[in-house]
């Protein structure tokens, strides 16, 4: 049996471990929330910024500064305005390009998976004959 | 060129800049977050059939903690990014020093494990805390528009691997500790 001394000192450092978590927890939140904040502030902040341009070209366009004022000849070149075009362009191919590849892998993990939990059910559980990707098998195309 | 060509000339690029910031600071912040989970599943399923196979019980505590982190690694997945890690370095500098912590839980959990069967857990372990650092630099945006090396981010990470967890090893020790700790709660 632990001596009362004994007892308060294991409930001293249970208080203490306690505080620590609770510290941590805190910590987590608060590095949580402050990281939520400056993403959203960065994502906003960079939408803000091309409709300040966009609504200054359209009051240039209305008369009411020029062209050249506002600091948007940079761009109305054609080159960059090309450029920018094509980095759109080839970064949404690359972008669903990429989402096909991991959807193609998410059927292939998970169709096998469940593929062996139900045979283990119905041993003669019929097959739809797609690729383990999920794709029309080249035989049927 | 006229005034009024420039102009719109300057609103498609704007239109452009607006489509480039939709795909790098949403899309493709939710691309690297659905590659990063599903790296993290098929992780989670490896550990699985592992066990399955009868070669730990699925009631042991490595096996409960080690699935327990990658459930809360993936629960807050969305979450994990650069600027996270640099606040917690700079400010926290890693997890409080008590036995709540990842590594003091790991030891306590993994000491009595046959050899070969703790070899294969650290190697889960590792795994795990690679996908963390791989999430942590190539799933940032900030980083990617910084263009930051970002092909050597890669290629570091194919070469240094143990090298950049052991460096990293206080931020992902944090990492580790709070998903099983949110995860449990």
């Amino acid at each position: 049996m632990p001596s009362a001394k004994q007892k308060t000192a294991i409930k001293e450092k249970s208080a203490a471990r306690n505080a620590s978590h609770q510290k941590f927890v805190l910590q987590s939140k608060l590095i949580d929330s402050a990281t939520r904040i400056f993403i959203e502030v960065v994502r906003v902040g960079g939408v803000v910024l091309v409709m300040y341009y966009f609504a200054q070209a359209v009051q240039s366009l209305a008369g009411k500064n020029t062209f050249a004022d506002i600091g948007l000849k940079i761009l109305g070149n054609v080159r960059i305005s090309e450029t920018v075009a094509w980095l759109f362009g080839a970064g949404g191919v690359t972008y669903a390009y990429k989402q096909k590849k991991l959807l193609k892998r998410t059927h292939a993990q998970m169709g096998e998976r469940i593929k062996s939990l139900e045979k283990r059910l119905d041993p003669h559980r019929t097959s739809s004959h797609l690729t383990h990707e999920g794709e029309t098998h080249p035989e049927v195309k | 060129m006229n005034n009024i060509a420039g102009l719109v000339i300057a609103i498609s690029t704007l239109l452009s800049f607006l489509g480039i910031w939709y795909l790098v600071m949403w899309l493709g912040r939710d691309y690297h977050v659905a590659g990063f989970r599903q790296n993290m599943f098929e992780l989670r399923a490896e550990l699985f059939d592992f066990a399955a196979d009868g070669k730990i019980s699925f009631d042991h505590p490595a096996y409960g903690m080690l699935r327990s982190t990658m459930n809360g690694l993936l629960q807050f997945g969305h979450r994990i990014s650069l600027f996270n890690m640099i606040i917690v370095v700079s400010v926290m500098g890693g997890p409080p020093p008590d036995e709540k912590t990842f590594s003091m839980r790991w030891r306590k959990c993994t000491q009595e494990l046959d050899g070969s069967i703790m070899a294969k857990f650290n190697d889960y372990r590792r795994r795990m805390n690679f996908l963390l650092v791989r999430q942590l630099l190539i799933g940032s945006p900030i980083l990617f528009l910084l263009i930051l090396p970002y092909g050597l981010a890669a290629l570091g990470l194919a070469i240094c691997r143990d090298q950049i967890l052991k460096f990293l090893r206080r931020p992902i020790e944090f990492f580790d500790s709070a998903a099983l700790v949110a995860s449990e709660a």
